[in-house]
């Protein structure tokens, strides 16, 4: 596995990668920041998407560079799910997946390797994207006249790292739900294509016509989960289900993996 | 000779060529994707240490054989050994074997040195043999540059180099030569000679036969998923259409030479002023001798080989029309 993980590290250190991936991620969670701040009004808004709905008041307490991390949730998600999809169908398309079975036929070792390096990558990519929001936030908050000492209470400290914990999870949930993708269609165009058909117009569909979607639904879930919770979903909730979700999803894309006939 | 009775004849001679050692055997392998039977019962052995030629027509099973033995897909019947090990256990002999499958695969974005370091840091295999094999298949100083941006050429030799990362014992190629110009054969030709002069052995299918006759001492042919012949190469080209081509001085004499060829248990068919006689070589000396005693000069006798690919032609035909 560490052989694994080792040898996928190489691909993921591609310029391309870097910057399309966790370049991305980073620029999403920069984008948020700067929207967040410049727009937030002394009271609450419906708008959703980066930074929508926070009030002044909300941004100033100790949470509030959590909460501004929190609304980004979604597509930073998303871009996860897009690079767990991408590296691992275009082993597939690309025909390389058997050059790799060859070389390491021991197939949960394999995927198992690959997925650590996806979730370090993307762990790095998060974490950056927390430094750099915390240093834009920074630079933008004065200019609009928003304290900033609540954030670097004790208090402050520890919203900040657990939002940047719940972020993180939330987003090795898209990632993982990029690999079932994946290893489902085997096509990086499909598997992404279907995962950000779902992601985006899917749930908010299914949400509006089911008023308990945002329960069960997975999308949904990530972004309860990203938020600590929400009045409607507690955060509890919210990790049980997705923790069983998890183990689905893992023993089926184990399970394609392993027994599937590679013949590309 | 009908392309059944080579079949038959072929485990008889495996027996004989495969000696202690066997680097590939199947038994019954079948692999069925819903009706249709890509690979049929297919029973080979192949010993170690020889360059076999794998030879079918597209469609043939190769790749679908290949893959297999290369634990990638799952035989629906049969079982099979590789290196003496069973291949649901892949893991036991794979870092042993190198292959190249179906054409190169490598990815586009990454330099020639970067996809094998990826093949090598998985395979755990050392990454000093890099430098040393970009240099052995002529792609050193490309190294650094995107494998998006090779040639076909230049693809199929790094497909080679990372077949070759494991210092293997057996190298498994599927049409290697796909894509190289004349000297990229003939360099992969030498190369192939060379491996197998170390011990190695190479299993390479081509649809190239005039190749594969060239660097093979073992041949395994199959059609339609079922095995034609399993053997020493030269076995199959002497048995299948050895004929001895006769002309007479005078041409009314071909039937003395016909009646000759028969009473020896050799068929004979005329075209023209030649008489095609189904015999070895060994045979000419005693027709010519036989001739001269009935008083006919023959004023053409020479021993006709057939290539590979006629042998294969003739194989495959005959197997097509019979019911």
């Amino acid at each position: 596995m560490i052989r694994s993980f080792r040898s996928e590290w190489i691909k993921l250190r591609r310029p391309g990668m870097i910057l399309g991936g966790a370049g991305t991620i980073v620029g999403f969670a920069i984008l948020t920041v700067v929207l967040t701040l410049t727009t937030a009004s002394a009271a609450p808004t419906d708008e959703g998407g980066p930074g929508g709905g926070l009030t002044l008041e909300q941004l100033a307490a100790t949470d509030g560079l959590a909460a501004i991390l929190a609304t980004a949730a979604t597509f930073i998600g998303v871009v996860a799910l897009s690079v767990f999809a991408t590296s691992i169908a275009s082993e597939y398309s690309q025909g390389t997946l058997r050059n790799l079975l060859v070389r390491q036929p021991r197939r949960v070792r394999l995927l198992a390797g690959k997925l650590l390096a996806l979730a370090s990558f993307t762990t790095i990519a998060v974490l950056v994207a927390g430094v750099a929001a915390v240093a834009v936030a920074l630079l933008v908050a004065p200019t609009q006249d928003i304290s900033t000492s609540a954030w670097f209470s004790s208090a402050g400290w520890t919203a900040l790292g657990a939002g940047l914990g719940n972020l993180l999870l939330a987003t090795l949930g898209w990632g993982l739900l990029g690999t079932v993708l994946a290893l489902v269609l085997r096509a990086p165009a499909a598997a992404v294509g279907v995962g950000l058909a779902y992601a985006l117009p899917g749930e908010l569909l299914v949400t509006a016509a089911w008023a308990d979607g945002a329960r069960w639904l997975p999308g949904q879930l990530l972004d309860t989960l990203a938020q600590g919770g929400t009045s409607a979903v507690t955060y509890g909730w919210a990790g049980l289900l997705l923790a069983l979700y998890a183990v689905v999803a893992v023993v089926a894309a184990t399970t394609l993996f392993t027994r599937r006939d590679v013949a590309t | 000779m009908a392309a059944t009775d080579v079949s038959a004849a072929g485990p008889a001679d495996i027996q004989a060529g495969a000696g202690s050692a066997t680097a590939i055997a199947t038994h019954g392998l079948t692999k069925r994707y819903g009706s249709r039977t890509a690979v049929d019962q297919l029973t080979i052995q192949v010993p170690t240490g020889v360059v076999a030629g794998f030879v079918g027509l597209n469609g043939a099973g190769k790749t679908t054989t290949i893959r297999m033995l290369l634990g990638l897909i799952t035989p629906s019947a049969g079982t099979a050994e590789v290196l003496g090990q069973p291949i649901s256990r892949p893991a036991a002999y794979l870092g042993r074997v190198g292959a190249m499958i179906d054409g190169p695969a490598f990815y586009p974005t990454l330099s020639a040195r970067a996809n094998l370091e990826v093949l090598a840091t998985l395979g755990g295999h050392p990454k000093t043999r890099i430098g040393q094999l970009l240099e052995q298949v002529g792609l050193a100083d490309r190294s650094e540059d995107h494998y998006g941006s090779y040639s076909l050429g230049m693809k199929q030799r790094l497909g080679i180099a990372a077949a070759l990362l494991p210092e293997p014992a057996l190298l498994v190629l599927d049409e290697p030569a796909n894509g190289l110009d004349p000297a990229g054969i003939l360099e992969i030709r030498s190369l192939l000679r060379g491996l197998a002069d170390q011990g190695i052995t190479v299993f390479v299918s081509s649809h190239l036969l005039g190749e594969v006759e060239q660097i093979s001492d073992w041949l395994v042919m199959i059609d339609q998923g079922r095995l034609l012949y399993d053997g020493p190469i030269d076995q199959i080209i002497d048995r299948q259409q050895a004929e001895l081509i006769v002309a007479t001085e005078q041409p009314g004499e071909l039937g003395t030479v016909a009646r000759l060829a028969a009473e020896a248990g050799h068929p004979s068919t005329a075209n023209g002023h030649l008489l095609r006689i189904q015999a070895p070589a060994s045979y000419a000396a005693t027709l010519n001798r036989q001739a001269m005693a009935q008083g006919v000069t023959l004023v053409e006798l020479r021993h006709d080989q057939p290539s590979l690919e006629e042998t294969f032609l003739s194989m495959t035909t005959t197997t097509e029309a019979t019911p």
